[in-house]
């Protein structure tokens, strides 16, 4: 026997680094099961292989940084091995391998997987000095280079099989369409949709409600902080709210869903906002960090109109953190109050602000939206579509103050927007009905089922089918130019025997012949409303 | 705002049990058996020595006074005065001269003190609290008198009787056997510090002093139980005073018109007041999972550490901690020949474990069971700056060392140890200011 004097308390807490770590990979292990199993369904048995060997590249390749970088730091070490294996657990790399895989689309070739892998563990961990000394977000840092290095949209076999409307991903979409700002063609996704992941993006990030599940677990047992993905998601939902009520969206809590469910904004909180070695320690700093990342992420999205608000507002957040622990200092007590009403009403100052941007984006307009948030964006409209007898008449495009419809239209489509087309005078001669609706479209000899939108221009005089032009998102209109076809012009709705199949021919790219089925229904459906509507 | 401010406390596995039932063991003075004495106050202060080698004492004799503050020494035994010794002092932290008493077992008591009666003055309750010698039987040692010298403006005496910390029961067990005695003191000092009320704040799940004492209360309508919950570190006044009158203070509990003094404290005034004998006699609670028979054992004031663990029992086999006091505020020592003094209530003794240390990853469980309020990781890294400026500013001077910070990290950084060195060197740095 001997008495041992180490040091008090002798008393020590079970739960160890270990243990945090180990329940977090078994969070995001569920994430990425679920992401397993939705490419195995919707993608196929390639595709969800795929998903399996992602992981498998890139927790290798981690390890593998890991043990060269413990052999290069301790050569002469005797229990070199012992120390290889303990290093690679206890660095906690393979979480970042985790979390960074789950950021990347599951088309994202291995080469990519395996450069952004090394990236982030010795670029953004090692150099450092390992676990516990980066400054930032190892896998936010791997995910932003991988972005801005290589090409991550989805190849043609994900797009032409499925999902021919949304080119990329439908983040990609609303990105590459300027659309974050309220007007993005949801075009048959559903609220539900959104939110349980039934659509296509980064392996993990689409699982908004699974995800916001296990960020509760997860803070419940202590492996995370709630404040901060609390804070984060509660302000992106306030500041979006706001932007949908001042601009006039008609759902704006589908808008708040919107900017809650896409773009990695639930992923980011609670898995990458949480990791406590690159955000503040005390409660009151993880509510500031949540916050402002909100506000930055909310910026990036509608000012820049960047699909990577989250990472990119995560990896600056990381840089502030050291300030945000110097600045909060003393007693985490009540005398913390005074400062943080300072903060906070700070905070709504920036959410007034990115409000006010919000606002002067959108050319300091409300927003004439209809049936939701499907409102067509006026300024791409002009943009992109143009029909034959505009330019032939020099007509304009208008925004539309007539009657409004209270349904959408039945049976097939769902109307989006409504938009006036007018003479010189201002008088208004057709009106522009945009629908979604699926059918099949023969491209080239390549036989696809899509959603898409159609503009259905109808007169207001002769009540003819002026012309219809394919909506702009989908690939017809992104990669041809949008400005389609003349081939319908002068339709009579009312003696209709409109029945065969109907082909008409990309304006820009002569030569290219689509051939589209059930294009007809949405034509009698838009035509029905116009009668309906009295114009 | 609780979104804003650390919880600051904690439920640990307390092991009460080990030692809450077990039967109590009764250590008597036998011939020959000696009992040691201090010369040095806690504060490091020298003490006067009223005896010398030779003399013969008698139970309650008054043998020496602390100089800093008025605090008379009674002999808990009755024999002679041996040579001083040098043995190990837990309050210094190094050996130290004691008086040394060889007990004759005939335990002769001495001239009784000036009693005084539950009607008596404030006044006189307060020279007899003085000449009891009496100091904060719940750890510190602090002298009790001192608070109850014509305090201003007091409407509550709050009698701590939480014990929070873990495997220790002595309060438990001595608040349920001494009722009586534990209501006398509280009608005492309520006298002698004007206030109008007594809480008694003890843990849930202590049903039967809770029961004990409400059973008694008829007598004694100022005087209320309260329970409060089973969290670490409880019995700390301040977060007791959070907890039990919802305030905060700056220094003293006194601003906010409260007095507070531990259970065993109270119980001794009870009966050292109304009897007049000077406490001899403490019960010690001797347990941990080093620990044969865990139980409480009343011993002399002044017994050898060694005489309790030879009397519970000790597994020989295994390294150990022997911790004079609770496993999360005191400090392990390596000998067991130590006497025990007045203030101390218990003996830890557990197998010593080794952690091995991880890369802090700041995850803010220190920050947010500081039970003041402090970042325990912001003054580790300050610490390891030299940042002193910085040091200062954290607060780090209203740490009480509680272990609570090294409890709750996960990777078992002994954050309390640098709590205390940051403690010293803000100290010396401080110091040197002035």
């Amino acid at each position: 026997m001997a008495y041992k004097t180490n040091s008090a308390p002798y008393l020590r807490t079970k739960k160890s680094t270990l243990q945090i770590m180990i329940e977090l990979g078994i969070a995001l292990a569920i994430v990425w099961l679920a992401a397993v199993v939705t490419s195995f369904i919707k993608l196929g048995a390639g595709y969800g292989l795929k998903s399996i060997l992602l992981m498998v590249v890139a927790l290798a390749v981690t390890a593998g940084c890991d043990a060269i970088n413990t052999v290069l730091t301790n050569k002469k070490d005797k229990t070199l091995l012992k120390k290889i294996g303990y290093d690679v657990i206890h660095n906690y790399s393979w979480i970042t391998a985790i979390i960074f895989t789950l950021c990347c689309p599951v088309w994202t070739s291995y080469y990519v997987i395996v450069v952004g892998s090394i990236f982030s563990t010795v670029i953004a961990k090692l150099v450092f000095g390992g676990f516990g000394k980066n400054i930032f977000n190892p896998a936010a840092m791997g995910r932003i280079l991988v972005q801005l290095c290589f090409d991550m949209s989805a190849p043609k076999d994900v797009t032409a099989g499925l999902d021919a409307t949304t080119g990329a991903t439908l983040t990609g979409v609303v990105n590459s369409s300027q659309q974050w700002l309220g007007s993005f063609a949801l075009e048959g996704y559903s609220m539900m949709d959104i939110l349980l992941g039934n659509y296509f993006g980064t392996m993990g990030e689409t699982f908004t409600i699974l995800i916001i599940i296990l960020g509760v677990v997860l803070s419940i047992r202590g492996v995370i902080n709630w404040r901060a993905p609390a804070f984060y998601l509660g302000t992106i939902a306030v500041t979006s709210l706001l932007i949908g009520l001042i601009l006039g969206f008609e759902n704006p809590l589908l808008y708040v869903v919107f900017h809650v469910g896409l773009g990695g904004a639930a992923f980011g909180a609670v898995f990458m906002l949480t990791d406590p070695v690159t955000t503040p320690t005390s409660p009151f700093g993880n509510c500031l960090v949540g916050t402002i990342a909100a506000l930055l992420t909310m910026l990036i999205r509608i000012c820049t109109n960047g699909a990577e608000g989250v990472v990119y507002s995560i990896a600056i957040v990381n840089m502030i953190s050291p300030s945000l622990d110097s600045l909060i200092t003393g007693k985490t007590g009540d005398k913390q109050l005074r400062k943080s009403l300072v903060t906070f009403g700070t905070s709504a100052a920036t959410i007034a602000a990115v409000v006010c941007a919000a606002w002067f984006t959108n050319g300091g307009k409300e927003v004439n939206t209809i049936n939701g948030i499907g409102r067509q964006e006026y300024d791409e409209l002009v943009a992109t579509t143009n029909y034959g007898f505009m330019e032939e008449n020099n007509y304009e495009f208008a925004l539309y103050e007539g009657n409004t419809p209270s349904t959408a239209l039945p049976t097939v489509g769902n109307l989006q927007s409504i938009y006036s087309i007018v003479d010189e005078n201002g008088n208004q001669v057709a009106v522009v009905y945009s629908v979604a609706g699926e059918f099949s479209i023969d491209m080239a000899g390549h036989s696809s089922h899509s959603k898409t939108t159609l503009l259905v221009a109808i007169s207001t005089e002769s009540d003819k089918v002026l012309g219809i032009s394919i909506g702009k998102g989908g690939f017809a209109g992104a990669a041809y130019g949008s400005k389609v076809n003349e081939q319908l012009s002068g339709y009579d709705y009312a003696n209709s025997d409109f029945t065969t199949d109907t082909t008409i021919t990309a304006a820009g790219n002569t030569g290219v012949t689509y051939s589209m089925n059930g294009i007809q229904e949405i034509v009698k459906s838009a035509c029905e409303l116009h009668v309906s509507l009295g114009n | 705002m609780i979104l804003f401010r650390s919880v600051g406390r904690r439920h640990l596995d307390g092991h009460k049990e080990l030692s809450k039932h077990s039967e109590i063991i009764h250590l008597d003075s036998k011939k020959g058996s000696k009992v040691y004495f201090p010369t040095m106050a806690p504060n490091n202060t020298a003490i006067k020595v009223l005896v010398a080698p030779g003399d013969k004492v008698k139970v309650g004799q008054r043998i020496a006074e602390r100089t800093d503050f008025y605090v008379p020494i009674y002999s808990s035994v009755s024999g002679t005065v041996l040579e001083f010794e040098n043995v190990f002092s837990t309050s210094a932290n190094r050996p130290t001269k004691h008086i040394v008493i060889e007990s004759d077992g005939l335990n002769t008591p001495s001239d009784p003190l000036k009693t005084v009666t539950l009607d008596s003055t404030k006044e006189e309750i307060f020279e007899a609290i003085k000449e009891a010698g009496l100091v904060g039987l719940g750890g510190a040692g602090f002298p009790t008198y001192v608070k109850y010298n014509n305090p201003k403006g007091i409407h509550t005496l709050l009698v701590n009787g939480v014990e929070c910390e873990p495997f220790l029961t002595t309060d438990f067990v001595t608040m349920k056997d001494n009722v009586e005695d534990l209501l006398n003191g509280c009608e005492l000092l309520m006298k002698a510090s004007g206030a109008e009320k007594a809480i008694i704040a003890i843990k849930v799940h202590k049903e039967e002093v809770r029961d004990a004492i409400r059973a008694q209360l008829d007598s004694h309508p100022n005087v209320v139980v309260q329970e409060v919950p089973d969290v670490y570190p409880m019995g700390w006044e301040r977060t007791l005073i959070k907890e039990v009158f919802h305030k905060e203070y700056d220094r003293l509990p006194g601003e906010i018109g409260v007095v507070i003094s531990n259970g065993q404290t109270v119980i001794s005034i009870g009966s050292v007041l109304l009897k007049g004998h000077p406490i001899s006699e403490r019960t010690i609670t001797v347990s941990g999972d080093a620990v044969l028979n865990p139980t409480n054992v009343v011993c002399k004031i002044g017994t050898l550490a060694k005489e309790l663990i030879d009397a519970v029992g000790v597994n020989h086999e295994l390294d150990i901690n022997l911790i004079p006091g609770g496993p999360m505020c005191s400090k392990a020592v390596n000998t067991d020949l130590f006497p025990m003094y007045m203030q101390m209530g218990a003996l830890t003794i557990l197998k010593a474990k080794t952690y091995k240390e991880e890369p802090c990853l700041r995850c803010g469980s220190c920050t947010h069971h500081c039970p003041a309020g402090l970042q325990p990781v912001e003054i580790r890294r300050a610490l390891k700056a030299k940042d002193y400026d910085r040091m200062i500013k954290l607060n780090v001077m209203s740490c009480v060392e509680c272990g609570m910070c090294s409890y709750s990290c996960p990777s078992r950084i002994e954050l309390t140890d640098a709590m205390k060195n940051a403690k010293t060197v803000t100290r010396f740095k401080l110091s040197q200011k002035k």
